[in-house]
């Protein structure tokens, strides 16, 4: 009897919680791959050697290698680190300064006139153009480049926090709070924030790529990271040049990229249900 | 009216309420006048209806008076203190005497609180009582009041059917155990099966409290059934104010005349009363008419309606009507 009740306990726990699980175990993957690179793979991402440019898959290098005889696998596997630390950093930072941008806006509307005007200054160039420039004054430490990622950022989840303040404020449960005397702080952190955090957990996955690939457009430029550190981003645009000959050198960073994507989607989602009271 | 001279919790004079409506560069500025110079006193214990079709300012008049909106001009009094130019930390204090419940259950609980959370929120925000248990005990107290399950405390309120909702905004209402508790159409949004047992308890809970009501509602029936002093608002003024027998059984002024007798009756014998049936929108609060704000529908509209504004006339008992028919006779006979 008792076994059974706990296989019956699990079963239910996979099927609230299997996003959870799901995504928790793909982007533990990623983690664990980028932490344990050297175990992973025997080449070093960065010797040239000409007599093996080129190589399909095989047994020796299980991704094959690129224009300059570099195995792709340990590319890839060490391409992780660069890009999921500064795309997780800067992602997790852009979040988190623009809804406290947002909430302010929404609540403080002198504040919210001088910061959208510049926010909307800085979004009203291209992103390339935006990125180029700050990489540019910034320079190319992994501090900047979360700096530029996150400036670069900030546009989209602080409008989207103060939109959700705006409407947010007209509703009668926060009216309620401020009748019963609740203070602006709390009414901000206890009552709009939650309810801002199914976006923000939802855009989690995309936002981790498209940062991901921001990286690359970089280091392309010749602002982000140093050719020496490999990275995802640029592992697909150099990749790109001889898609047509040999696609495996965009296919598999790509690939990494998506499990990742899809990693931290589901587990945005997943948490997101279990957060929300509604939706159980 | 009672023996003892009754103390006034809420007194309200010549409130004023304007929004500014966006305009061209160089037209004059205009604005909604959504509460135009409005007064009236709340005595203790009391329950007074405001009344009135929708738009008339009755959410924005009670609004303001709680200083959920910043007055544009008058004062408000509570118990004594001038509170319409209180700043937010000032108001503090009072806040937690006066609490509100809105019309629609569904929006006024955050649907991510379980109601354990909902009804402590009021006590931690006012830091009532230090104590988790002390909370704990205060929440049971309040779930019996409104009879709901003590079982249910930590059940989010999409588990709850409306009334039960509204019972549970009441608890939470009654969480500092406020003096004034002002209800904002709280029946309304509910099925007429259950409008008529919160109603009750909202009753019961004002003799056991000692609770004093504002009661919003554009439904007649349902102030007479529960108010004892009745105000009717229209277009941003209060055109007739007095008991309930006054105004359900006297009423002067045309408006509210047409108002009641919009009330369908159950009594077999409503061929003999005319029904008044208003033409025409009400006007726009951006534009209001001149002299008598009601005087473009109304059937006794003179000219000196159009050119003099009436102001408020006693006719004892607290009954004030503001209208010019009545310095010659009846507003009633006027027609004839």
């Amino acid at each position: 009897m008792e076994k059974i009740s706990t296989f019956k306990k699990i079963r239910v726990f996979i099927r609230h919680n299997g996003r959870i699980i799901i995504g928790g175990t793909l982007v533990l993957l990623m983690i664990l791959m980028a932490l344990f690179a050297p175990l992973l793979t025997r080449y070093d991402p960065n010797t040239t050697d000409i007599r093996s440019r080129f190589m399909a898959p095989c047994a020796e290098h299980i991704m094959g290698t690129d224009g300059s005889g570099n195995d792709l696998w340990s590319q890839v596997v060490y391409g992780a680190r660069a890009s999921l630390l500064i795309a997780f950093v800067s992602q997790i930072i852009t979040m988190a300064v623009g809804a406290m941008l947002g909430l302010i806006c929404g609540f403080y509307p002198k504040v919210d006139k001088v910061v959208m005007r510049i926010l909307e200054a800085i979004n009203s160039l291209p992103t390339i153009l935006l990125i180029f420039v700050l990489g540019m004054v910034f320079g190319s430490s992994y501090f900047n480049l979360i700096l530029t990622l996150v400036i670069a950022g900030l546009f989209g989840p602080t409008r989207y926090v103060r939109a959700q303040v705006m409407s947010l404020r007209q509703k009668e449960f926060v009216e309620r709070e401020v009748a019963m005397g609740a203070g602006t702080p709390r009414i901000m952190f206890m009552h709009v924030l939650p309810q801002c955090s199914s976006y923000l957990l939802v855009t989690l996955g995309s936002g981790l790529s498209s940062k991901i690939m921001s990286l690359a457009s970089m280091s392309f430029l010749g602002v982000g990271l140093p050719s020496g550190v490999p990275n995802w981003g640029t592992l697909i645009s150099s990749g790109q040049s001889v898609l047509m000959m040999y696609p495996y050198l965009v296919f598999y960073p790509m690939l990494a990229l998506a499990i990742t994507n899809f990693g931290f989607s589901m587990l945005g989602d997943g948490l997101r249900d279990l957060l929300d009271p509604t939706t159980n | 009216m009672m023996d003892a001279p009754k103390k006034v919790l809420l007194k309200v004079r010549n409130l004023k309420q304007w929004f500014p409506v966006n305009s061209l560069i160089f037209e004059k500025r205009k604005f909604v006048k959504a509460v135009n110079d409005v007064s009236f006193d709340l005595y203790e214990g009391e329950t007074l209806g405001i009344a009135g079709e929708s738009g008339c300012g009755k959410s924005t008049l009670i609004r303001t008076c709680l200083r959920l909106l910043n007055p544009t001009a008058g004062s408000i009094e509570y118990d004594g203190r001038e509170i319409s130019r209180a700043r937010q930390g000032e108001l503090r204090s009072i806040r937690k005497e006066m609490q509100i419940i809105f019309q629609d259950p569904y929006a006024s609980l955050d649907g991510r609180w379980t109601v354990r959370q909902l009804l402590e929120e009021p006590m931690i925000v006012n830091r009532l009582y230090s104590s988790k248990s002390e909370r704990r005990s205060k929440v049971s107290e309040l779930l019996e009041a409104v009879s709901i399950s003590q079982e249910y405390t930590n059940r989010y309120p999409h588990e709850f059917s409306g009334g039960q909702r509204q019972r549970i905004a009441i608890a939470s209402a009654l969480a500092t155990d406020p003096k004034l508790v002002v209800c904002d159409e709280p029946v309304s949004a509910l099925d007429v099966s259950v409008r008529a047992q919160v109603l009750n308890l909202l009753k019961d809970l004002q003799e056991q409290r000692k609770l004093t009501y504002i009661f919003v509602s554009h439904d007649m029936s349902v102030i007479e059934y529960i108010c004892d002093r009745v105000a009717i608002m229209y277009l941003g003024k209060i055109v007739e104010i007095g008991d309930k027998k006054a105004i359900f059984e006297d009423a002067r002024h045309p408006y509210t005349q047409a108002l009641l007798s919009a009330v369908p009756k159950v009594t077999g014998d409503n061929g003999d009363k005319e029904r008044i049936i208003l033409e025409g929108d009400i006007p726009s609060p951006v534009d209001p008419p001149s002299g008598c704000v009601f005087r473009t529908r109304c059937r006794y509209a003179t000219a000196r309606c159009a050119e003099v504004e009436p102001t408020m006339t006693d006719l004892g008992n607290g009954h004030c009507v503001s209208c010019h028919l009545l310095d010659k006779e009846k507003a009633g006979e006027v027609a004839k």
